[in-house]
């Protein structure tokens, strides 16, 4: 396994982020989460998700994206591999890390 | 040569000097603090002003991409402007000092719950979605938390140093 990897959402996946699910559309957090974040996680041992520069992300697309890893990843292990930041968009990683928290309690009860 | 029993008259006039160049010096002092303390204040109210307007602009993107048929097949354009217009919000919302700590984790909770309410739906960025009634519980929903957010915004903020 790699050690590290800086990945730029806007420019390696999309500047327009979509919805939560696929069948909502192109670009979306469980496309995003499956396709992207997951095969990253196989390889590298840490990596950055950089939220910046893009149009924005609804909370749907956050929360399947990030708080769907807790189906792969106990929070422990998530909170030590996955990075996120976004010097343009603070509220995103934000919503990202409480959907994390929000689905690591919710697999508790 | 004396300024009256006792007190020399050099005496006398540099006690006067001094408590002239002290008396304006405090007037001075204390103008100029007024003027920090007032450039500050109109800051903090500027900035309230700004982002109540913000706020409401939000709600009512939100009211018309659920609401208005016409926004239907500009779904993506709809979506994105709400998504900008929030990110706006969040900008600015920590451009002031909360003077309360917990104020400032209660906007940011506030925040989330906002930005969830609106753009958490599935349907959200979806061509496909339908207009909703006007009595569906999440323009309750949404009023609620932004008169929580409005709430919050009016609490007691300084300009930063």
């Amino acid at each position: 396994m790699q050690p590290e990897i800086r990945y730029v959402v806007a420019s390696s996946f999309s500047k327009w982020p979509g919805g939560r699910k696929r069948a909502n559309g192109t670009h979306s957090g469980e496309e995003f989460r499956e396709d992207v974040v997951r095969d990253l996680l196989n390889k590298y041992e840490v990596v950055i998700f950089d939220l910046s520069d893009s149009a924005g992300y609804s909370s749907g697309f956050l929360d399947e994206a990030f708080g769907g890893l807790l189906q792969y990843f106990g929070l422990a292990e998530i909170k030590r591999r996955v990075k996120i930041e976004a010097n343009d968009d603070p509220g995103a990683v934000e919503i990202a890390w409480a959907r994390i928290h929000d689905a690591a309690k919710e697999r508790v009860h | 040569m004396s300024g009256g029993v006792g007190t020399p008259l050099w005496l006398t006039l540099l006690l006067q000097a001094l408590t002239i160049f002290i008396s304006v010096c405090g007037t001075h002092i204390l103008a100029k603090n007024r003027e920090k303390t007032k450039t500050r204040d109109d800051v903090v109210k500027e900035w309230r002003k700004d982002q109540l307007a913000q706020l409401r602009e939000c709600s009512e993107l939100a009211r018309r991409h659920y609401l208005d048929p016409a926004s239907i097949p500009a779904t993506q354009l709809s979506a994105s402007k709400i998504l900008d217009e929030l990110k706006r919000f969040r900008a600015k919302l920590f451009d002031v000092n909360c003077i309360n700590g917990s104020d400032a984790k209660e906007a940011s909770i506030l925040y989330q719950e906002f930005h969830g309410l609106i753009t958490g739906a599935e349907e959200f960025q979806s061509g496909g979605r339908a207009v909703l009634d006007m009595a569906d519980s999440l323009f309750q929903k949404i009023r609620d938390c932004e008169e929580s957010l409005a709430r919050n915004l009016k609490k007691d903020r300084s300009a930063k140093a």
